[in-house]
């Protein structure tokens, strides 16, 4: 439902009187809090993201991610970047995290447990399929590099 | 079990520098892989990305918590030099 902000865009997008013109500005900014809040994945993200989604991933924290992303063919990820995807995630409410034991071979720190979160494995679902239906139509990934 | 103990100094840094999101369990999930046979560059390797990432962090909270005053100082700042510029230099 429009409110009557919004309402002043679509009735007189290009005529900025003086009297609306702060209604119109204040539009602009909703508008551009909604592109912002419509995020995509970047790259490492969708990787993380795929690496907590697998079934065998029950249990996924930092290290059996980062080692999942390698031992899939991925490149050698920092452990910090993992965790910089892993609050994007989080933030975007596509993982939830809880906190395991504190444990001595840690060091005494615990271990932060990841799992998917239905929006999650919906994201990675879409793109994943997104993904292959590009890949399949471009010709040029099989051949050899020009 | 012997455990092997992370380069002290990078152990500090991490400590006292790296903070935020689950920073605790990351400082954990380094001690853990540094026991499976990494090497110390490895190690510092970790800390200072762990160091640049904690840094771009903060630096991008700050600048959305204050944009309105970075913006506000940015052009202040710029008035003021043009100002000055038109007052005191003669061509």
């Amino acid at each position: 439902m429009l409110t009557p902000a919004q309402g002043l865009l679509v009735t007189a997008p290009c005529g900025i009187h003086q009297a609306g013109a702060h209604l119109w500005l204040g539009n602009l900014f909703h508008i551009m809090e909604i592109m912002r809040k419509r995020e995509y994945l970047g790259q490492l993200e969708l990787m993380v993201l795929l690496a907590v989604v697998r079934p065998s991933a029950r249990n996924a924290y930092g290290i059996s991610i980062a080692h999942d992303i390698a031992g899939s063919g991925g490149r050698q990820v920092a452990l910090a970047s993992v965790y910089a995807a892993l609050e994007r995630l989080e933030r975007k409410g596509f993982v939830v995290s809880s906190l395991g034991e504190p444990r001595l071979e840690r060091g005494g720190k615990a271990r932060t447990y990841f799992r998917p979160t239905p929006a999650g494995i919906k994201e990675a679902r879409e793109t994943h399929a997104m993904l292959m239906r590009l890949s399949g139509s471009a010709s040029g990934l099989g051949g050899e590099p020009a | 079990m012997t455990v092997r103990q992370p380069p002290a100094l990078a152990a500090w840094l991490l400590r006292h520098l790296v903070s935020g999101y689950r920073s605790e369990s990351l400082a954990g999930d380094l001690f853990e892989e540094y026991q499976t046979g990494r090497t110390p560059s490895w190690y510092w390797r970790e800390v200072m990305t762990a160091l640049l990432v904690s840094a771009r962090c903060r630096a991008r909270l700050l600048f959305s918590r204050y944009t309105a005053e970075i913006i506000l100082l940015i052009v202040g700042l710029t008035g003021a030099a043009l100002t000055w510029a038109s007052t005191f230099v003669r061509p």
